[in-house]
């Protein structure tokens, strides 16, 4: 149980509990969207630079390089979202490959070889920007913008009949899933002192898409599954190398006993009283 | 048979709400409407109705934007709509409901009026800030309360729309509909599977709604709802206007006895 006390894990956790919640804000929309390594990545790559060639103060380096991704996000996303499911996150994978394989070809940022001397955060300061995004994302979810973006998710053709301009709404979060991605890696560049483009290969979306599958897609579910699945490998130190087999028997055991996920919706509604109103309140 | 009917009336026509001049939709080699020219009164009820596959559908998803047609145009209150995109028609004032109902199943019954609710209502990212208990999202609940109460479901706003029993789920397809204060309101077999007393619950609704000013369009396949609420009929067949009358006109037309029964009944 020393794994528990350890910061680095707990740094892990935060870093992951950011990155799913990214990827959760495109299946908040309906968007099965497995870009967020790349534009992870673009955060890291952009917000160590800035700190580290540039000597800027970590938050703004954080700030921009969020900005940033979130504008080239919302470029990305106007050829991406005209795919729907499966297609869009086969083309997102492409984007990941892209991505990485640029990471490598440009010597400004050491291609290859990685990059380093990033001045290394502290976990107050990666906490509050974990609890920045939990409510960034609880605010979402208790908002118009948010139902409308739900509607979209349950029956796209509908919700455009309804008067939403779903081309907007899919790009609004798009670009939010891609700012969140890009604040989780730029935390995970100066956690880590040291990031190479391999760290931001498509394993690393799949591996945040398994922490959204097992939690339940919800909020609620980030909260419980990113801790579980990332402490339990490193309390098995016999594990070593077999790390990802280890996710991969969690996936398929999840898949057949509770593909719902641990903390599915009905349950939160559940937990929330006889029915809890995703919208939060009660006029009368 | 009627065929092509030719469009005579001026485009710009103070009474009408909908003109549909000369629309036709392909879909491969079958002509799914074929030269379909309409004009529906404002403030009116109107039946469309036809054998299966007459193209009523069809009419609703063009005039709802969900397909451009093929060929012809559409006027909203005298405003070419043809080829817009399905959530600016809506915001100009066209609402409907489905066939197939087709509701938000894993939202309230309360989020899906929210939802439906259109009318000056935008998604800006400054809504994160917004309280939903006061101000325009606490009016939007109350507003969306009214439409409950309208329909009976205010007691069922918090459960899920796909628990709701079917009769129940069409209900809520109208109050949605109905949330965006619509100037033309499409219903699509809004009766299907209901009992007499729940259809004639409806027709109570689609009343009252009229009366407030709302111009209806409806499909139906029970000639006793349209004889009660509609004003105008509009037969459909094969994708062509075959006539339009008032209910009894058309009832009594052999062209439309034939459509529905076949040559040789009487």
């Amino acid at each position: 149980m020393g794994v528990l006390v350890s910061p680095v894990i707990w740094a892990y956790v935060g870093i992951n509990l950011i990155l799913t919640l990214s990827l959760y804000l495109n299946f908040y929309c309906g968007q099965f969207s497995l870009g967020v390594a790349a534009f992870m990545g673009l955060g890291a790559y952009l917000s160590a630079v800035l700190t580290v060639t540039y000597g800027l103060n970590l938050n703004l380096a954080l700030v921009i390089s969020a900005a940033v991704t979130c504008g080239v996000g919302i470029l990305l996303a106007f050829p991406a979202l005209r795919l729907k499911g499966f297609y869009l996150a086969i083309a997102t994978i492409g984007l990941v490959e892209i991505f990485r394989v640029m990471f490598k070809n440009i010597p400004f940022i050491g291609g290859t070889a990685g990059f380093s001397g990033m001045v290394g955060t502290s976990l107050p300061l990666l906490y509050a920007w974990v609890i920045l995004t939990l409510v960034l994302v609880w605010k979402l979810e208790h908002s118009r913008l948010g139902w409308a973006m739900r509607a979209i998710q349950q029956d796209e053709t509908v919700a455009e009949m309804m008067g939403l301009n779903t081309t907007y709404l899919k790009v609004v979060s798009f670009g939010i899933g891609a700012a969140v991605a890009a604040l989780g890696g730029g935390l995970y560049a100066h956690y880590m002192f040291y990031i190479d483009p391999d760290a931001f290969g498509f394993h690393r979306s799949l591996i945040i898409l398994l922490f959204l599958v097992f939690g339940g897609q919800t909020m609620w579910g980030v909260l419980v599954g990113v801790p579980v699945l990332t402490i339990l490998p490193e309390a098995v130190p016999q594990l070593g190398g077999m790390r990802m087999v280890f996710y991969g028997a969690i996936l398929v055991l999840i898949m057949n006993l509770r593909p719902q996920g641990m903390v599915p919706e009905d349950l939160v509604r559940k937990l929330h009283g006889r029915y809890f109103p995703v919208h939060g309140t009660r006029t009368r | 048979m009627g065929g092509i009917s030719l469009c005579t009336e001026p485009a710009l026509d103070e009474s009408a709400m909908l003109i549909a001049e000369g629309v036709s939709k392909n879909f491969g080699g079958i002509k799914a409407l074929n030269s379909v020219c309409l004009r529906i009164l404002r403030g009116s009820i109107t039946g469309v109705i036809g054998p299966n596959g007459a193209g009523k559908t069809t009419f609703f998803n063009i005039v709802s934007g969900f397909y451009a047609p093929s060929e012809g145009r559409v006027l909203l209150n005298g405003r070419d709509i043809t080829g817009l995109r399905a959530h600016h028609i809506a915001r100009m004032g066209v609402s409907r409901t489905f066939q197939v109902i087709r509701l938000f199943p894993f939202m309230t019954v309360l989020e899906n009026v929210l939802v439906g609710q259109n009318r000056n209502v935008t998604h800006g990212l400054s809504s994160l800030f917004h309280s939903l208990r006061s101000g325009k999202e606490a009016k939007l609940k109350d507003r969306a309360m009214e439409l409950l109460e309208f329909v009976g479901l205010a007691d069922h706003r918090d459960a899920l729309a796909g628990e709701l029993s079917y009769g129940s789920q069409r209900r809520l397809e109208l109050a949605r509909a109905v949330a965006a204060d619509p100037a033309l309101l499409l219903l699509d077999e809004v009766t299907s599977g209901m009992t007499y007393q729940e259809s004639m619950d409806i027709v109570e609704r689609v009343r009252i709604l009229r009366d407030k000013g709302c111009t209806v369009l409806v499909i139906e396949h029970d000639m006793n709802f349209i004889r009660k609420i509609c004003d105008h009929v509009v037969v459909l067949n094969f994708g062509c206007k075959i006539m339009e009358g008032t209910p009894l006109q058309v009832q009594r037309n052999p062209e439309v006895v034939e459509a529905y029964l076949g040559k040789d009944y009487q």
